[in-house]
């Protein structure tokens, strides 16, 4: 408990604070990427934490995108009113699909999200009159003129991000979380324990699919501009990787698979020729090093530290433990 | 003594084979009801489809007067009725404790809003919970294991955890599914009289002797 409050306001401090010590609008860039990133990938956690991997998320992002880009841009209504039909968008076609889809598990789950996120992808290349077919949506209008730079636009998204973030963490947290956890441990024996499987799942879905239009709305409007390809295949795989490198059964490993995957490719912009191939060898590392996930790597250093701290400051350390 | 469950003339076909046909028997408050057979005589079965897992064929389940036939098995629950595994079905990466607090689901569930804001409803149906997972464990001699993770206890006290986890759920009624096969005589004697204290059960056993002592 006092851990808590010493490393959370920490925490908020270095979220709010960094984006001062550098003019470097690129890492600004980085920080919005994160932070719109981290919502679309906490939402799959909370699909994977229910026993189903999703490789159709990335379509929810999009009709997050395409509901508010329209509404901003076809009806002339104000962001706000984008963003909510966004994501009532992105909710509804999860409340139609959900309980179909969910009632397929492991292999099958993933192979037909995979084909549900292509006929998405498909219909909004199709519907040109609509979506600009695979052009897409070109000068998207600014939020706000005082969004227009990178370091005010990270606060906006920081703020849904801590909000999206922060809504899996609670759900994971309570007693819904409780039964999530015993659906994917032992589905048929949390049934016989009066939870609602089918029910609880679609529930989940809903959420996690309308914070991933939320996700995609903040994007859009970031980029200022929508196309089809930001939603393929490649964008829902990624999001899978994110949850897989940070640790598949815990939220905090899936926000750090989020930073790692952002930052890396990134990062690595200087090596052209060889990103792909960088990239592919560190997540191959990664992942044979920690086959845990990134989360892992916390937790070994801190069973070390345990370890150490006895010799450090020799018999006062039960005492400071008991404090 | 007032009828709890009445099962009339229940039958389940696969295929061709017939694994139950036109079973009837009626289990009153408080009885402690046994199915005897050798293996592959359908008492699997019979408890998979009384208890929802599968449809029956034909036939009918009445639950204190209500016809509860084909009902899933989580709407069963909300009615009483609680099946245990014959297999060692528990959630094998968790304590005992957490273990038995999935299993009181029922008692504890408010609706998402109240425990996403964890209102104060909640938060009692949570404590009040948890005294009863103490008490369950007490109950059931689990209490010096409660901190211990399940797939590291013997087999034996797996299947205990198990049938804990189905009373955790409070039944009117639970339908044990061989609580006693693959056990040793000692432990057998722990499971059955783990099984007494509940309301009323249903037992399924192989042997005659296990049978003939846990049944009313």
């Amino acid at each position: 408990m006092t851990r808590a409050r010493i490393i959370a306001p920490l925490c908020a401090a270095a979220l709010l604070g960094w984006p001062w010590l550098t003019d470097d609008k690129f890492l600004h860039h980085v920080g919005v990427l994160i932070c719109i990133t981290a919502i679309a990938a906490a939402s799959l956690h909370l699909i994977i934490r229910t026993g189903h991997v999703s490789l159709g998320h990335a379509a929810f992002m999009a009709l997050g995108a395409y509901g508010s880009v329209l509404t901003v841009m076809g009806l002339g209504l104000p962001w706000p009113a984008g963003f909510v039909v966004g994501t009532a968008a992105a909710a509804a076609l999860a409340a139609i699909a959900g309980p179909i889809l969910l009632r397929l598990t492991g292999k099958y789950f993933v192979l037909v999200t995979f084909l549900f996120g292509e006929v998405v992808r498909m219909a909004i290349v199709e519907n040109a009159w609509l979506t600009g077919g695979s052009n897409g949506i070109f000068d998207v209008p600014p939020l706000n003129p005082a969004l227009l730079s990178n370091r005010a636009y990270y606060y906006f998204a920081l703020l849904f991000a801590v909000f999206g973030v922060g809504l899996c963490a609670r759900l994971l947290g309570c007693e819904y979380g409780r039964a999530i956890d015993s659906i994917r441990e032992g589905e048929r024996l949390a049934e016989c324990s009066g939870v609602p499987v089918i029910r609880v799942k679609v529930t989940v879905f809903i959420i996690a699919c309308a914070l991933a239009g939320v996700a995609g709305a903040l994007q859009a409007h970031y980029i200022r501009y929508v196309g089809p390809e930001s939603y393929s295949i490649v964008q829902s795989l990624n999001l899978v990787v994110m949850n897989v490198i940070g640790g598949m059964a815990s939220l905090p490993g899936a926000l750090l698979g989020t930073v790692f995957m952002v930052t890396l490719p990134e990062l690595l912009r200087g090596y052209v020729n060889l990103q792909q191939v960088i990239f592919g060898a560190i997540l191959f590392a990664t992942m044979a090093f920690n086959p845990g996930g990134l989360i892992e790597v916390f937790h070994r250093l801190r069973a070390w530290l345990r370890a150490a701290k006895p010799n450090a400051i020799g018999g006062v350390s039960s005492t400071v433990r008991g404090s | 003594m007032t009828v709890l469950l009445t099962v009339e003339r229940l039958s389940k076909r696969f295929g061709g084979v017939e694994a139950l046909a036109e079973l009837s028997f009626e289990v009153a408050e408080t009885e402690i009801f046994g199915i005897i057979g050798p293996n592959g005589a359908g008492k699997t079965t019979a408890v998979n489809v009384i208890s929802g897992v599968t449809r029956p064929s034909g036939g009918m389940v009445r639950l204190a007067g209500k016809d509860v036939t084909g009902l899933a098995p989580h709407v069963l629950v909300e009615n009483g009725l609680v099946r245990t595994f014959q297999a060692t079905t528990v959630y094998a990466a968790q304590t005992v404790r957490e273990n038995l607090r999935r299993g009181t689901y029922r008692q504890i569930y408010a609706g998402l809003l109240p425990s996403l804001f964890g209102t104060s409803a909640a938060r009692a149906a949570r404590s009040r919970s948890d005294r009863y997972v103490e008490d369950v464990m007490h109950w059931l001699d689990l209490t010096r294991v409660a901190d211990q993770v399940a797939m590291n206890l013997p087999y034996g006290f797996q299947k205990v955890l198990g049938m804990a986890i189905g009373l955790a759920a409070s039944p009117r009624l639970i339908l044990l599914d061989e609580p006693a096969a693959g056990l040793s005589a000692q432990e057998t004697d722990h499971v059955r009289d783990a099984a007494l204290p509940s309301s009323s059960s249903i037992t399924t056993c192989a042997s005659f002797r296990t049978c003939a002592t846990a049944c009313s």
